[in-house]
């Protein structure tokens, strides 16, 4: 097992490599750069720009500037942003609670809707129930969250003039103004998130419905809802545990456009200004960071099919 | 009652107001009167107090209350946070490496300048547009013993902020020999606005400045929101002033994130006792114009600023706010133009006949009726002219929509089937608009083709900046500094390298020269009237429709009447120390 | 091909199973699925729309109307007028010429260009096949809408970038589909024979690998399509994929947003474009899953 960890955390290695290398390549090609970005309204003049070009070390050769980088996002030193100096690390870690928060409440309400309404819709399938439920499944697929953000902002500030609270807040702080600001955004956000996680549930609970033990434990004389529970979920759990570790991307995704029509500053709202304002180091130190959480998400979805698998075993 | 008690007492101050305001000086003359308009009686430090509150009243042009013309009240109170939305983007604090807006709007509550211009509530008859120089950190107004040398004189007891590394010293003649040699050793300021000969220490409380040649502009740039007075302790710990702001003014900076907040508290060995009034002040990141604006009704925001609203978006303000003063500004607020242009050095822009029937071929005032409905709009010509016109001047033939006229200028140039290119970025969606309305109505009335181009705002920004745009653009002039003649040598003289559109043209450098050198006012006033005849006639550039600036803000606020020269960008910073809160 | 990799791979959230089918029985499918056919029509009828957006829209997109400012529908204007004056159904169709364009050939580009580059790499094996995979590797694990996001950024914003974006983002999941399918079907029994007996690599790419990858290649691309009319208007509603004066759809919403007080129908319509056809291609690539993949099929999903 641990064998196993070690060559699969090993194996992240080039791919992390190969991440940044090619964020890098392509963050250097986009047009224009940060210093660029900050001569917005003429602010600064050629000679400021050049000089902080070279300060900043983008004038030396792209190898280099990307050794050193490499360097120290080993030590998980991640620089100081062209941009606006601050650290990144500083501003990731200000910055991810936001978006944990919206990615935490996104996915517990997405579970929290999708895997009764599909276990139930599987159970009873061919039901109105059944019916109803895959329609909210294809509509949650169908309808793009940026369009129900911009409804829902919009509508709340022309029917009831309210709008979410900006800022950072906390929620241990100020709780009623966070729920005011997450409410929102992580039940859009969730709901989206419902809808494939509530399909692929109801999928694999028809598929292991149709399995052979199920049958056998029918035969047996078990009722429906004990085979459920005890059999069933149990095995429909897998691919859905799969979906929604993938779903990550999606979440980080879609917290791009929901932070910026909810106006929270969290790691969408920074990837999104960083290639706005060609910073070039953010960008990389973002996307480097999706992709190890993304290959660290898969790793612990397989060491978890183990565990709910015995028969699964890990080589 | 209380209401009526108070306007007896406006009507009193302004009385007294005016009676003194007749010292005060116009821009215009600036640079020839700055002797003569020391008040003296601002030397000393002490707050001037609610007495100093100009009433709204008597109205400049070009400004209406559209909603609860604000009283004030008599006393004012200490405490409170005001809240804003405001555009945080600026990398830098450095004001003098970043002269972006963005840059200073965080750092304009954090430093005093040597002068500066009255805040609205100060001025006798409350203007806007108007600059009416006092002194600031100086002590009083400039010497001028022979042209291009000045004394100045240090205001005693003011203090730095109690921040490290500045920790609260002595503000010192030292510091501002310091200042200004840093500023003129930037290329952009030493070359052209700030051409420093010497600066000595006389006294421990004077410092004599020697200017390369004479400049009727120094007094005017030492009152710009972007030449601040620094301390030299943050640049010997950092190199320069990118990371701390830390000056002598009412507000210390406590927390800045770029792109998301910034947060002042009051400095409380203010050199102006009892200001600021508030405790501090929070601002929040202006998202976009639709965010900001559902802020304020939301009373997020003590104040909300709009460009260029329609009549049903006012009308939504309004009615969900109807407790909220609103101010609209129709004209002049003058911090930026809209503007079209072409590269004077190349075609089309080689040719007036072309440029000129590029302009008349299409409708502003139509645009303008579409997009702001029955609120009022403006065509504010090419260049900021508040301070040199009593009242709005003809634009010219340029700006008459006439396509009969337009065509034929097309033919006599021979070019009948024209097809020409610009850039341009989305600083709105008005702007955007406006384009595609341009785009249609050229194609439909004189049958020319326009290459709209949208790109990205940096890559346009560049373009502007370095002077390397292709054929032309529609856009955003930051006249910056604020000060128009000296924004115009920098964007219009031959010989400066942004001059964007290659105008090379020796009237109009002619002009420059004299409106920024002779300290006769009646000399400056005719180069000016000199200079706008070229920019209109020509026409290198024109402006586009704009609608009016409003400005709205809570009951709750008092004593906030914005001032352009003391506002960085347009945004109604200012004056912070001025203002109070009702809790 | 595990599901587990296919959903992986895409990103999506879609459960496939990977056998291939026979074309006649699933047409008589077809006829027993309303939904799915009704899903057919209404793409098939906005793809003619955006075809003949020229001679079916009333206005000029681009005409501007001074004294129409975001008139609400009406009969001059069915679904009323901008800020400009202009009218928003003839706007809408331009639009699903952009947002359809774009997804479409994306699409089709992406899977082609996947499938491609997974037939080789499964075909040959080898080091090649190791270097694609792990190429493969490392641009899935970017989330796919930032990566799309950093693609549109350093190419520039226009719809044609757009397009490029979503197709790269869709050839790893399509070519490990790809790789998959060859790998499973040169290890039958036949396929071996066929190339023991000296067939030419070609011709068993072309006889026994392509018609069993293209229901597979389908299926993925039914399902990709949903997503690309999405991300399309994800990045044109950020300022990123279609410049004025072209309309597209996820602008238009971006628009509305400026204005939806006098304007809420700018806000409403083109939600419910995109919402609508989304819908309508999703409920289309469910029916054409069901109707080639066999393992699905027995089940009622074919009839939603």
């Amino acid at each position: 097992m641990a064998q196993y960890i070690v060559r699969r955390l090993l194996l992240m290695v080039p791919v992390l490599v190969g991440v940044s290398l090619l964020v890098f390549a392509l963050a250097r090609v986009l047009p224009g750069d940060v210093f660029v970005a900050q001569s917005v309204n003429s602010g600064l003049s050629p000679e400021a720009r050049e000089q902080l070009r070279e300060e900043a070390g983008l004038n030396r050769p792209l190898p280099v500037q990307y050794l050193e980088w490499a360097g120290n996002a080993v030590r998980l030193d991640f620089g100081e942003s062209l941009y606006n100096k601050q650290s990144v690390n500083k501003s990731l870690k200000r910055a991810f609670p936001i978006t944990l928060e919206l990615a935490l409440l996104a996915s517990l309400i997405g579970i929290a809707i999708a895997i009764p309404l599909g276990v139930i819709s599987a159970a009873w399938q061919g039901s109105p129930f059944d019916y109803l439920s895959r329609f909210f499944g294809v509509l949650g697929l169908s309808v793009p969250n940026f369009v129900i953000g911009t409804l829902t902002i919009s509508y709340l500030a022309l029917w009831f003039h309210w709008t979410p609270p900006g800022g950072k807040t906390s929620v241990f702080e100020e709780p009623w103004l966070n729920i005011q600001q997450f409410v929102f955004p992580s039940l859009i956000l969730g709901a989206s998130f419902s809808a494939s996680i509530m399909r692929m549930t109801r999928s694999t609970v028809l598929g292991v419905l149709r399995e052979d033990y199920i049958r056998t434990a029918r035969a047996k004389g078990l009722y429906p809802r004990p085979i459920l529970i005890g059999h069933v979920l149990r095995n429909a759990l897998l691919p859905v545990l799969t979906l929604a570790g993938t779903q990550v991307g999606f979440l980080l995704g879609g917290s791009v456009i929901i932070e910026n029509i909810f106006s929270l500053t969290g790691i969408g709202a920074i990837t999104f200004d960083a290639i706005n304002n060609r910073d070039y180091i953010v960008i990389q130190a973002v996307a480097t960071l999706a992709a190890f959480v993304f290959a660290g998400l898969n790793l612990l979805i397989d060491l978890s099919y183990a565990w709910l698998d015995p028969r699964i075993r890990l080589a | 009652m209380d209401r009526d008690r108070e306007n007896n007492y406006w009507k009193r101050i302004q009385r007294r107001q005016l009676l003194k305001g007749a010292a005060v000086a116009g821009v215009g003359a600036a640079g020839l009167a700055l002797v003569g308009c020391g008040d003296d009686d601002n030397t000393k430090n002490t707050p001037t107090g609610p007495a100093a509150t100009a009433t709204p009243n008597p109205k400049v042009d070009g400004i209406a209350w559209t909603q609860n013309e604000p009283g004030s009240k008599l006393a004012p109170k200490a405490g409170g946070t005001l809240k804003y939305g405001a555009p945080l983007r600026a990398a830098t604090l450095d004001p003098i490496k970043s002269t972006s807006f963005e840059t200073a709007n965080v750092y304009t509550p954090v430093y005093n300048k040597l002068f500066r211009g009255k805040f609205g509530s100060e001025m006798a008859v409350w203007n806007p547009w108007k600059l009416e120089l006092q002194p600031d950190l100086a002590a009083s107004m400039p010497e001028n013993p022979s042209p291009g040398v000045y004394v100045i004189k240090v205001r005693p007891g003011v203090k730095w902020q109690d921040v490290a590394p500045v920790s609260g010293r002595a503000f010192t003649a030292d510091d501002v020999k310091f200042t200004l040699e840093s500023y003129a050793k930037s290329a952009e300021f030493g070359t052209v606005i700030l051409p420093l000969d010497k600066v000595e220490v006389t006294a421990p409380d004077t410092v004599t400045v020697t200017l390369k040649q004479p400049r009727n502009f120094l007094i005017p740039l030492l009152a710009e929101c972007r030449v601040v007075m620094l301390p030299k302790e943050v640049a010997a710990a950092d190199g320069d002033f990118s990371k701390k702001a830390i000056g002598t003014g009412p507000f210390i900076l406590s927390e800045y994130t770029a792109g998301t907040s910034a947060a002042y508290k009051k400095n409380p060995n203010y050199h102006v006792q009892g200001r600021p009034y508030i405790d501090g002040i929070n601002y929040d990141v202006y998202k976009d114009e639709a965010t900001s604006r559902a802020n304020f009704i939301a009373d997020k925001y003590h104040i909300g600023r709009g460009d260029g609203l329609g009549s049903d978006q006012l009308k939504t303000i309004s009615d969900a706010r109807k407790d909220a003063v609103i101010l609209r500004m129709q004209s002049r607020w003058q911090t930026s133009v809209f503007h079209t242009a072409f590269r004077a050095d190349k075609s089309p822009g080689n040719d007036p006949r072309l440029v000129k029937a590029l302009s008349k071929g299409w409708d502003r005032q139509a645009f303008g009726k579409l997009t702001f409905g029955t609120e009022p709009f403006n065509v504010l010509g090419p260049y900021p002219w508040a301070d040199w016109f009593d009242k709005e001047p003809d634009l010219g033939d340029a700006y008459r929509f006439d396509p009969t006229a337009a065509k034929a200028l097309l033919s006599a140039a021979g070019q009948t089937d024209l097809k020409v290119t610009f850039e341009y970025a989305q600083y709105s969606q008005g702007l955007v608009d406006q384009v595609q309305f341009m785009k249609e109505q050229l194609k439909t009335n004189l049958g020319v083709t326009l290459d709209a181009q949208l790109v990205d705002i940096v890559a346009y920004s560049t373009k502007l900046a370095t002077a390397s745009v292709e054929n032309g653009a529609v856009g955003f002039i930051g006249t910056i500094p604020r000060y128009a003649p000296l924004s115009a040598i920098l964007l219009w003289h031959s010989t400066s390298t942004r001059n964007t559109y290659k105008i090379k043209d020796n009237d109009m450098d002619a002009a420059l020269d004299k409106l920024t050198t002779s300290t006769v006012p009646a000399d400056q006033k005719q180069a000016f009237q000199a200079f706008w005849n070229i920019l209109v006639g020509r026409p290198y550039i024109t402006s586009v429709a704009e609608g009016p600036t409003y400005f709205m803000w809570s009951p709750k606020l008092h004593n906030y009447l914005p001032n352009e020269y003391h506002d960085p960008g347009g945004w109604g910073y200012q004056a912070f120390e001025n203002v109070w809160l009702d809790a | 091909m595990t599901s587990r990799e296919t959903s992986v791979a895409l990103g999506f959230e879609y459960y496939i199973a990977p056998l291939p089918s026979r074309w006649r029985r699933s047409l008589r499918l077809a006829r027993q699925n309303p939904v799915g056919t009704l899903s057919l029509v209404v793409v098939l009828g906005l793809l003619l729309s955006a075809v003949f957006a020229g001679q079916l829209a009333p206005y000029s997109p681009t005409a501007v109307a001074t004294g129409l400012r975001l008139e609400g529908p009406s009969g001059e204007h069915l679904l009323g007028t901008d800020q400009l004056g202009r009218d928003v159904l003839s706007r809408m169709l331009y639009g699903a010429r952009v947002s359809l364009r774009v997804s479409f050939l994306s699409v089709g580009i992406g899977t082609l260009a996947g499938a491609v580059i997974g037939m080789i790499s499964g075909y040959f094996g080898g080091w090649l096949d190791l270097i694609v995979q792990r190429v493969m590797d490392i641009v899935m694990s970017i989330p796919a809408f930032l990566f799309a996001l950093v693609i549109v950024a350093a190419l520039g914003t226009s719809s044609t970038n757009v397009l490029i974006a979503i197709a790269v983002v869709l050839i790893p999941g399509t070519s490990r589909v790809m790789r998959a399918v060859v790998l499973q079907v040169r290890s039958r029994a036949y396929v071996e024979a066929a190339s023991a007996s000296g067939a030419s690599g070609m011709r068993v790419i072309a006889r026994h690998i392509v018609p069993n990858a293209i229901d597979e290649m389908l299926i993925l691309a039914s399902v990709a399509l949903g997503a690309a009319i999405i991300i399309e208007a994800a990045l044109s509603f950020l300022g990123l994929g279609a410049q004025p004066p072209e309309a597209s759809w996820g602008k238009m919403l971006a628009e509305g947003r400026g204005v939806y007080e006098k304007g809420p129908h700018m806000v409403w319509i083109p939600s419910i474009v995109i919402s609508v056809t989304v819908l309508a291609v999703n409920m289309l690539g469910d029916s054409v899953r069901d109707i080639l993949d066999p393992k699905v099929r027995g089940g009622s999903e074919t009839r939603f």
